[in-house]
């Protein structure tokens, strides 16, 4: 049997599930386009970073200077980048700020994706009055400014990164939830879905079988972007004074670094290494994630 | 007069298993004020084919002929500049599903209006608005419609349009793609009406691709049908559609598969098989699997288009075809 | 061809009507999409629905398939009134009655594969069967549609498939479930034309073997009139003429019919001139007028110089009397 022949057609077929490959193919083409392999490369080294960091460096990293003369030094052979107001190996600290900034945005990214995902769903399904109601509360929280209630939170609650988790997680839930809305509306109105009506699909079969793997795609790049917020979120909330002092963020040493007067000091070591890796980790999932958007929607593509 | 002369024309796709020789040699001719038509069903290269003599192929495909001109052109070599100038003035383009390409929030008459100016700029403006009229009036559509936008005019006021436009410049040679797919019946006749009316009265000469036979038949002076990126017969409209019918095995079964009113029920005929995957073409001839006429020789030999014995300047790709005239000499 | 058909009547449409609510700028309208339309499909018969776009043949499809719900009138399937069933109930009926869509590359998901598509009809209606037999049952239909080696295309994936073998595989499909009635929109204009032929003899087939009624819906007459027992003329959403395909289409008695036939393509060249082309545009539905909805376009109207009668009187289509198929009835005041 002969494969089909070359279409005539010179659309691109999105990768959303449709033509060969899926998500093999998806990750195929994440590669092929230049901005999504870089991403991809430094989001791979900051987890790995993460993951195996600390044991890089053989430093304890809480161990504090014996005398004044261990503090605030600049990078030399025994730190590398110098150490902080209390002899803290820099560093150490850098690399063990990895792997806490990376979890809080997966964490964070996780709730307002399976959040978003469900309410955008069930409005893009059932539309009318649920759709309405849903909406409605997803206005609320759409509207929600993330700082003052983290700091009314923070009074109520007390500091603690769980807390920053959770306000991330509810102030970023809602956009999710429209742009999955958006999409669920769209793929309801594909053929396949009346065509499983027909053949008896209950509403809950072809929600999960039909609509939800049609929604995915662009949920994956979204929750892409979604870390990048999150990691972007948890570090200014943790720069201002709202995080937990006991557990080292890039957000945090750069609070400290601030208190310590760092900037006005000179201390460059202190503030710029957290500094560049948050924005290197930030950028990263961006590239990542908008490359996802170009491969799932051609018609971005074709405007770049 | 020859309009356009196309030699040994190729186009090649790369994909990501191989190269896909989508047209492979092709020789085509239009005259002036002829209607010509390209018959094919999907993946036998007829679009890629337009796409090509209007330069108009995506990023990464490969052109390549001995010869292909428009008028003294070399549309080949020929600057974008030029190109531009060529476009519209002496050659223009209808293409397929055309009704959703107007730009839903100009109004018609406008988007006329702007396409005369672009390619004749220095026209006065009155001039180009009794043009805009003129050009309607020729497609059977009331001038005072000029103002609506196109969301306010069905499918076939739209494609009626379409061809206002394309005859905006007074082209030479106009290019249209399926020019009624996705018409009724109807709107499809009044269409297909309008188009040979137009040809007869401005002298055009057309280059109608089409996958629909019935269409060709309505409009064209000749017709050439094309398989796998060749074209396999070409002759007089009224040859290969009277009574005697086409030459070649694919042809002839292709035109039976228009079912006919007086067949009765059940009577429908298809074609077994389907087209070779053109990036791993078959050896001989390329038809050679689903003929129901096949030879031996058709499997190693790959035919090449020859006179029809007993016609002038009708061709068909086919060994049996040839044998017989080969046997007459 | 035909064969010895059951007088029993499987599909029963009475006085189906479905409008729409449409908004004109600030006015809001009523599209009359379906406007009082009576049918009935007997045991093994092949009825076509044919006119031009918009005149609701579509919107009848999809009403009874419950895709769409209508706003007055019945349709009764195996005797039982699906327009009032919901829910579990509906579902449940839907065995009897399975639908094949226009767009082969539209209504399959790409990812399955062909077993799935064909079996997952089975899952829902077909619980007292076990994976196996569900297989069994599932490589069956796949045979009986022409898609051989059974195994090997079971397990190729739709975006693997060809246009032609996935109508084939909705198809099997759909039959797999044994329905009564088979609702095909459209089935093969969006296939190219060679590959037309094998997927109308697979349900000519099935018509055979199986004594499926079907639903056939069509703009294009030449095809109506090669596979269909009965055709039914519809514009603007009502039933203007109705009888055997070879009778309507071939002497047909409503003007609008005769113009239809008149305009069909044919791959001839002695076909050049004058036709009888209406003028003017298939009309929208919202447009209600007294009288015959036919008479803007109608020819016969003109030439018998505007009878009042086509003003105010809307023809009606006479009831065909006793279940006789072999009745050919026209709405018009003045039919031949």
């Amino acid at each position: 049997m002969t494969g089909p022949v070359i279409n005539s057609s010179l659309d691109t077929q999105p990768v959303n599930g449709h033509g060969a490959g899926g998500w093999r193919g998806a990750l195929r083409q994440l590669a092929s386009d230049r901005m999504g392999r870089i991403g991809l490369v430094i989001v791979a080294t900051v987890v790995l970073v993460a993951v195996a960091g600390p044991l890089l460096v053989p430093y304890d990293r809480t161990a504090v200077a014996a005398s004044r003369t261990g503090i605030l030094q600049s990078p030399s052979a025994a730190h590398w980048l110098g150490t902080d107001e209390l002899g803290r190996d820099i560093l150490r600290q850098l690399l063990a700020g990895t792997s806490v900034s990376l979890e809080i945005g997966l964490i964070a990214t996780l709730i307002t994706v399976l959040i978003g995902t469900a309410v955008g769903v069930l409005a893009g399904w059932f539309t009318g009055f649920v759709d309405a109601v849903l909406m409605r509360i997803t206005d609320f929280f759409l509207v929600l400014p993330s700082l003052p209630l983290m700091i009314a939170l923070g009074a109520i609650i007390g500091q603690s990164l769980t807390m920053i988790v959770f306000v991330i997680a509810l102030t970023s839930w809602p956009s999710t939830a429209r742009i999955v809305r958006s999409q669920a509306l769209a793929v309801r109105e594909r053929e396949v879905v009346a065509r499983a009506k027909t053949v008896g699909l209950s509403s809950a079969g072809i929600l999960w079988r039909l609509i939800l793997p049609g929604v995915m795609a662009l949920v994956t790049a979204n929750a892409v972007l979604v870390i990048a917020g999150s990691i972007l979120a948890e570090a200014t909330l943790s720069f201002l004074g709202l995080g937990d002092p006991t557990r080292t963020s890039w957000g945090q040493m750069l609070h400290n670094a601030f208190v310590t007067g760092a900037v006005g000091n000179g201390y460059w070591w202190y503030f710029l290494p957290p500094g560049i890796g948050i924005v290197i980790v930030v950028l990263a999932f961006s590239l990542v994630g908008q490359s996802l958007e170009r491969i799932l929607d051609p018609r971005l593509a074709a405007a770049a | 007069m020859t309009l356009l002369r196309v030699r040994n024309l190729a186009v090649t796709y790369p994909t990501s298993e191989a190269m896909v020789r989508a047209v492979d040699g092709i020789d085509l001719d239009v005259h002036a004020g002829e209607v010509v038509g390209l018959a094919g069903e999907s993946g036998c290269g007829k679009s890629t084919l337009a796409l090509a003599v209007a330069r108009l192929l995506p990023r990464g495909a490969v052109m390549s002929a001995d010869e292909m001109s428009l008028g003294g052109t070399d549309l080949r070599t020929v600057a974008d500049e030029e190109l531009r100038s060529l476009r519209w003035r002496r050659l223009s383009l209808v293409f397929q599903g055309a009704m959703s390409s107007f730009n839903p929030v100009m109004r018609i008459g406008d988007q006329i209006a702007e396409a005369i100016r672009t390619h004749e700029p220095d026209s006065y403006r009155r001039d180009v608005a009794d043009r805009v009229g003129e050009l309607l009036n020729q497609v059977g559509i009331a001038p005072a419609r000029s103002e609506d936008f196109p969301h306010q005019m069905s499918g076939g006021m739209k494609q009626r349009a379409m061809i206002a436009m394309a005859l905006a410049c007074r082209p030479e040679l106009v290019i249209a793609d399926e020019p009624t797919t996705a018409l009724d019946v109807m709107t499809q006749a009044q269409i297909l009406d309008l188009i040979r009316r137009l040809a007869d009265e401005l002298g055009l000469a057309m280059l109608i691709i089409s996958h629909d036979l019935t269409v060709l038949a309505e409009l064209c002076d000749r017709v050439a049908v094309m398989y796998a990126g060749r074209i396999v017969e070409i002759g007089e409209a009224d040859e290969i559609f009277g009574a005697a019918g086409p030459a070649h095995p694919y042809a002839r079964r292709l035109l039976d598969c228009y079912p006919r009113l007086e067949a009765g029920q059940g009577s429908i005929s298809g074609i077994a098989g389907s087209p070779p995957d053109l990036a791993r073409p078959p050896s001989g001839c390329r038809f050679h699997d689903r003929c129901d006429q096949v030879i031996p020789r058709c499997n190693a030999d790959d035919p090449t288009l020859h006179l029809v014995p007993g016609s002038a300047g009708h061709l068909a790709a086919c060994h049996l075809v040839c044998a017989a005239q080969a046997v007459g000499r | 061809m035909s064969v010895e058909q059951g007088t029993a009547v499987i599909a029963e449409i009475r006085d189906l009507r479905v409008h729409f609510p449409v908004r004109r700028g600030r006015r809001r309208l009523t599209a009359h999409a379906v406007d009082g339309i009576d049918l009935q499909i007997h045991e093994g018969e092949i009825v076509a629905l044919v006119g031009e776009s918009g005149c609701g043949k579509t919107t009848v499809a999809r009403t009874i398939m419950r895709l769409q719900d209508a706003s007055s009138g019945s349709v009764a399937i195996g005797g039982i009134d699906i327009t009032r069933a919901r829910g579990r109930g509906l579902r449940r009926l839907r065995r009897d009655f399975q639908m094949i869509f226009q767009d082969p590359f539209e209504c399959l998901a790409p990812n399955s594969t062909a077993i799935d598509v064909v079996t997952e009809g089975l899952r829902i209606h077909r619980g007292d069967l076990d994976a196996a037999a569900r297989r069994a049952a599932g490589l069956a239909a796949l045979e009986m549609c022409g898609l051989t080696p059974a195994t090997t295309i079971a397990e190729r994936r739709i975006f693997q498939l060809s246009g032609g073998q996935r109508q084939r595989v909705a198809i099997a499909a759909a039959l797999a479930i044994e329905p009564r009635l088979l609702v095909a929109d459209e089935p093969v204009s969006m296939l190219d034309v060679s590959l037309r032929a094998g997927v109308i003899r697979v349900l000519l087939d099935l018509r055979e073997r199986l004594g499926i009624a079907m639903l056939f819906i069509t703009h294009d007459l030449a095809l109506a009139s090669v596979f269909a027992d009965r055709v039914a003329v519809l514009y603007l959403g009502r039933v203007v003429e109705q009888g055997p395909a070879a009778e309507v289409i071939g002497s047909p008695r409503h003007p609008y019919t005769a113009a239809l036939v008149g305009v069909m393509p044919k791959a001839d060249a002695g076909h050049r001139g004058p036709r009888p082309i209406l003028s003017g545009e298939p009309p929208n539905a919202t447009a209600t007028m007294p009288g015959c909805r036919f008479r803007p376009r109608c020819p016969l109207y003109r030439q018998l110089g505007e009878p009042e009668i086509c003003q105010t009187d809307e023809p009606a289509l006479p009831i065909i009397a006793n279940n006789d198929r072999a009745d050919h009835v026209v709405a018009c005041h003045f039919s031949t």
